[in-house]
């Protein structure tokens, strides 16, 4: 399969070869139908290839999702587009009390395997009901993969793993990042691929030359800001940052931390989120790295949190800029550190 | 002559060829299953929660029998031990699954209203399974398997936003789904009439479900209408919708029940079981009293080795 | 380098000293200076220098004195004219003091450990655009300043430690690790002392207690190789001449330890006379290289009145130390009934692993019997 140059080309050839591999794989969204091809055009293309199996739904996001639920369960295999990750909450019950539950309540006598496709993060100026990243409530929900792609590693490839996967993936997909070009890891650090039974979809290590004086933790949208962020750091500061990219936000790659840390243990850890770091994934890193570097009994280490300030987001960009986070925030939050 | 039963013995469910006396079985011994069911939670042998379906079996076995069980799907709500009784008779299995058991249906980890066998399902949250089914629908009308999925749920339930939306995706993409609607006219303590403005079976009608209603009572009558449906589901590829009134005898869960006693004392006078049985004649005496042995037995076995009956 | 400027760099004394440290400056910062003539003292862990102008011209300093370097790091400037000195000066600024210039920003921990050792920020060298805690520890430990105690508020920061305090510091944890020490306390007799002071004294002659001890050893310890010698990785070796070295402290508070040489060869006059210009030279500062060091054995007095004794250690390379107490009067029987006689106690530390006790009270009783030959 050749290389797609974007993201958004990326997970558009993914889905096509997952609908054209298997045929119980079925596409449910709104808009998602040609010519329009969906909001963010993820889905261009498909109802064109594959008539019969793109549905265009009413708008009903818990319909939507019980419905994909209540085929999965007989054996479909549903890719389900929420248009923007601001909807969830229209589907939560729907996710949270049937989707994820189903296998365990059944003892194990069924399987879910349904992907919710959705994409988060602001910078577009849409406003407060149009810019969040509410993936951060939806960690820690049993039975529930959250999963999210990132320019650096194959998106297309990371959304056919979800498919493939029997239990139920939310896939957490980033609006700007949809236009971002697809990159190679920087020829300045050693690129590790972490993924093992326990933690299957992959976590990008990027680690620097030389020892490394701390890791910055990112998932998706964040990715380019944090690499700008630990490029400026090396550049002004002398500061040789690893970069830890995840793409398996929940349940939580603490196998992935174990072997980074036991190849060195970093003296700082700053973690990077668009939500609003308070109760969020990035607190979630920090208190498993924290555990392992407690029972490895290593040195200690200063934590911190860039993240969104506790605010809806505003719709004016100065003031949408004011409250996401930034690659200055990252850069004052490393310094804070050392 | 039938065999005698042991506590792990299947109920004999019935299809549409049933005598009415295997008919009045299956509902005697939801009732008395119902009925044990209570008692064992007043006496403290039993944790957690139920939801009893007192009143409403006879549906349950009417609706049940209409439809083809080696195809068809069921998805249920959480008062669905009549429902789960009569689609699989695994009396037993049941009665473990609440207690807890690993030998449960769930292996004790679903419980009253969490079930799974075969192609029946059950879950707790009101108006979530109905959504659910219409999904089983479309699965199974893509694989081309002619099968019906039986979506049970209550008035109050109209409550959800979630019914609207599944009935509106069934009528849109024409799926095979009977909607069964037992209407109590009680939703918890609310009675309906203070919860659903304008009319129940209005509430099909408007995305163009055919709607059939029928009394609940009649054994006859329930088990025509079903059939009817269940048939012109299956024929027509679109849902089809089906109230049953009838009367919750019983509390919402356990103790909750704030109807006045006179209104109670009514109802059980209409007992639908009790009108089912004076039409099975002689043998119902000998049902009744092969439906309590086999519910001790069932007992003492699932009580055997959690507490001291 | 322009002809008219000249740059004094931090120079290398030894293989082994990569940092030297300024003592002081020889001729203040503006000042006149000629080709040749000493501008700076510097000194490393083993030896210490003055350093010359090699133009002559106006001198303009670039470190205070005090400075810790590296080798080969700027510390003055001579120009032929004041304009020179100050060009070269500029041309070197980044070099002297990167983190001058505008101020650069701080983190929060850079500042609370700065805050903490009383350490201001413009001083400290910063690895990136913003001076970063490590930075500021690091420049705590160029400055020898260590950590763990001077975090207690209760302990206040007076000052560094002086680069002379740090020499005799490190010779005496030196001394101490080169072997075991024990102390033996011995009466000394000074009649014989007293009558020799007084004899002097009449030809109109000062002779000092100390410079009769010294006589005293310079004719004692020829006999007792043991106690002039030294041992370093199995070998013994023994100090050919009889150098003894004393104790003087300066004004300011400087323990030196000038050494007479060869004073088993020098009359009690030669000795005394040594002593003085010695003892004069240390309360000065001017001790010359070869006034100090090379000594097998040391004396050190104490005047106060009242300290009954006292013990000292000795220094590297010398396996003895006398040290004496004040003079005091003691009631003795005598044939003529009770009398006063002045006695002092002697200490002698030695080490024990060259010589023994024993060896080292006959010496005491040798030492006594060579200042009071009456007595005997």
């Amino acid at each position: 399969m050749t290389r797609e140059t974007t993201v958004l080309a990326s997970l558009n050839a993914g889905l096509s070869a997952a609908l054209a591999a298997d045929d119980r794989v079925i596409v449910l969204g709104e808009d998602v139908l040609d010519p329009y091809g969906g909001a963010f055009k993820v889905t261009r293309g498909l109802s064109t290839r594959f008539p019969d199996r793109v549905l265009a739904t009413p708008i009903s996001e818990a319909g939507i999702v019980a419905v994909a639920t209540g085929a999965a369960l007989r054996g479909l295999r549903p890719v389900v587009e929420i248009m923007f990750g601001d909807f969830l909450f229209l589907a939560g019950d729907q996710i949270v009390n049937h989707a994820a539950k189903y296998r365990a309540m059944f003892n194990d006598q069924v399987r879910v395997p349904l992907v919710i496709r959705t994409p988060a993060g602001g910078r577009r100026g849409y406003g407060p009901t149009h810019s969040q990243s509410l993936e951060k409530h939806f960690l820690g929900v049993p039975g529930l993969w959250v999963v999210a792609p990132h320019a650096l590693a194959d998106p297309g490839a990371l959304l056919r793993q979800a498919i493939d996967l029997d239990d139920p993936v939310l896939f957490v997909e980033n609006k700007i990042d949809y236009g971002a070009q697809l990159a190679t890891e920087p020829a300045d650090y050693a690129a590790v691929r972490l993924a093992d039974a326990a933690s299957p979809f992959p976590t990008l290590w990027l680690a620097p030359r030389g020892p490394a004086d701390g890791l910055l933790l990112c998932y998706g949208g964040m990715t380019g800001a944090t690499l700008t962020a630990a490029a400026t750091l090396r550049a002004t500061e002398r500061l040789d940052l690893g970069l830890v990219i995840v793409s398996q936000l929940a349940p939580t790659p603490a196998t992935h931390l174990e072997a980074i840390l036991a190849k060195g243990a970093p003296t700082a850890v700053v973690t990077v989120e668009e939500a609003p770091s308070e109760g969020g994934w990035g607190a979630e890193m920090i208190a498993t790295i924290e555990r392992i570097r407690d029972s490895r009994r290593l040195g200690a280490i200063a934590y911190r949190r860039v993240g969104a300030k506790s605010a809806p987001i505003p719709s004016a960009r100065a003031l949408e800029d004011a409250v996401l986070p930034q690659v200055d925030d990252i850069v004052a939050a490393v310094l804070d550190c050392f | 002559m039938t065999p005698p039963a042991t506590a792990h013995a299947r109920l004999a469910v019935t299809d549409r060829t049933s005598r009415l006396a295997d008919h009045y079985r299956v509902a005697a011994t939801i009732r008395r299953f119902e009925q044990m069911l209570l008692d064992q939670f007043a006496r403290g042998h039993v944790a957690g929660t139920t939801h009893t379906c007192i009143g409403q079996e006879v549906a349950a076995v009417a609706v049940t029998a209409a439809l083809d069980r080696t195809r068809d799907c069921v998805f249920s709500n959480h008062r669905g031990h009549g429902h789960f009784l009569a689609y699989c008779g695994e009396v037993f299995p049941l009665l473990a699954e609440i207690l807890g058991r690993p030998d449960g249906v769930c292996g004790g980890r679903g419980g009253s209203q969490h079930l799974h066998l075969r192609n029946f399902y059950s879950n707790g949250i009101q108006g979530g399974t109905v959504g659910n089914a219409v999904g089983v629908a479309l699965a199974e009308k893509t694989k081309r398997s002619g099968t019906v999925t039986c979506a049970w749920l209550g008035d109050g339930t109209f409550g959800e936003g979630l019914v609207y939306e599944a009935m509106n995706t069934a009528a849109l993409w024409r799926l095979p789904v009977v909607f069964v609607i037992e209407a109590n006219g009680i939703a918890q303590t609310t009675p309906t009439a203070t919860q659903l403005a304008g009319s129940l079976a209005a509430r099909c009608a408007v995305f163009d479900i055919p709607v059939a209603e029928t009394s609940g009572a009649d054994f006859a009558e329930l088990l025509a209408a079903a059939s009817r449906a269940v048939d012109a589901a299956r024929a027509e590829a679109r849902p089809h919708a089906l109230v049953s009134h009838a009367v919750r005898l019983g509390p919402h869960s356990k103790g909750d029940d704030t109807r006045p006693a006179a209104l109670l004392e009514a109802a059980w006078a209409g007992d639908p079981v009790a009108r089912l049985r004076g039409q099975v004649g002689d043998a119902a005496d000998r049902i009744d009293r092969e439906v309590a042995d086999l519910m001790a037995l069932v007992l003492a076995a699932a009580l055997a080795g959690i507490g001291s009956p | 380098m322009p002809e008219n400027a000249w740059l004094l760099r931090a120079p290398r004394l030894n293989a082994n000293d990569d940092r030297v440290t300024l003592t002081r400056w020889l001729a203040a910062d503006g000042a006149a200076v000629a080709a040749g003539q000493p501008i700076a003292e510097i000194e490393t862990e083993k030896a210490t220098a003055e350093l010359a102008a090699e133009i002559g011209g106006t001198l303009l300093h670039a470190v205070p004195a005090g400075t810790d370097l590296p080798v080969g790091a700027p510390l003055g400037f001579v120009g032929t004219t004041r304009a020179a000195a100050e060009e070269i000066r500029r041309g070197h600024a980044q070099v002297l003091a990167p983190g001058k210039g505008p101020r650069r920003s701080a983190t929060a921990k850079a500042q609370a450990l700065a805050a903490a050792r009383n350490v201001a920020l413009d001083d400290v060298r910063a690895s990136g655009a913003t001076i970063k805690e490590q930075d500021v520890a690091r420049h705590l430990a160029e400055r020898g300043a260590g950590g763990g105690m001077t975090d207690d508020p209760r302990l206040v920061a007076v000052g560094d430690v002086s680069p002379h305090q740090r020499r005799v510091a490190r010779d005496l944890r030196q001394a101490a690790q080169a072997g075991v020490f024990t102390t033996l306390a011995y009466r000394l007799d000074l009649r014989g002392p007293e009558r020799m002071i007084a004899a002097e004294l009449a030809k109109g002659r000062a002779l000092s207690l100390l410079a009769v001890l010294l006589w005293g050893l310079g004719r004692t310890l020829p006999a007792f190789p043991d106690i002039v010698s030294v041992v370093e990785r199995g070998r013994i070796f023994r100090h050919r001449d009889i150098d003894v070295a004393f104790a003087a402290r300066s004004p300011a508070g400087e323990l030196h330890a000038p050494v007479v040489r060869q004073v088993d060869r020098l009359q009690p006059d030669a000795i005394a006379r040594e002593c003085a210009r010695l003892a004069k030279a240390a309360m000065r500062g001017k001790l010359d290289a070869r006034d100090v060091g090379g000594a097998c054995f040391t004396v050190s007095l104490i005047a106060t009145p009242n300290v009954a004794a006292f013990v000292a250690l000795p220094p590297p390379l010398q396996t003895a130390i006398l040290a004496l107490g004040a003079a005091r009067q003691e009631i003795a029987s005598t044939a003529t009934g009770p009398a006063a006689q002045p006695v002092a106690t002697a200490t002698v530390t030695y080490n024990h692993t060259v010589c023994d006790g024993v060896t080292i009270a006959e010496f005491c009783a040798a030492l006594d019997r060579v200042l009071n030959p009456e007595s005997a």
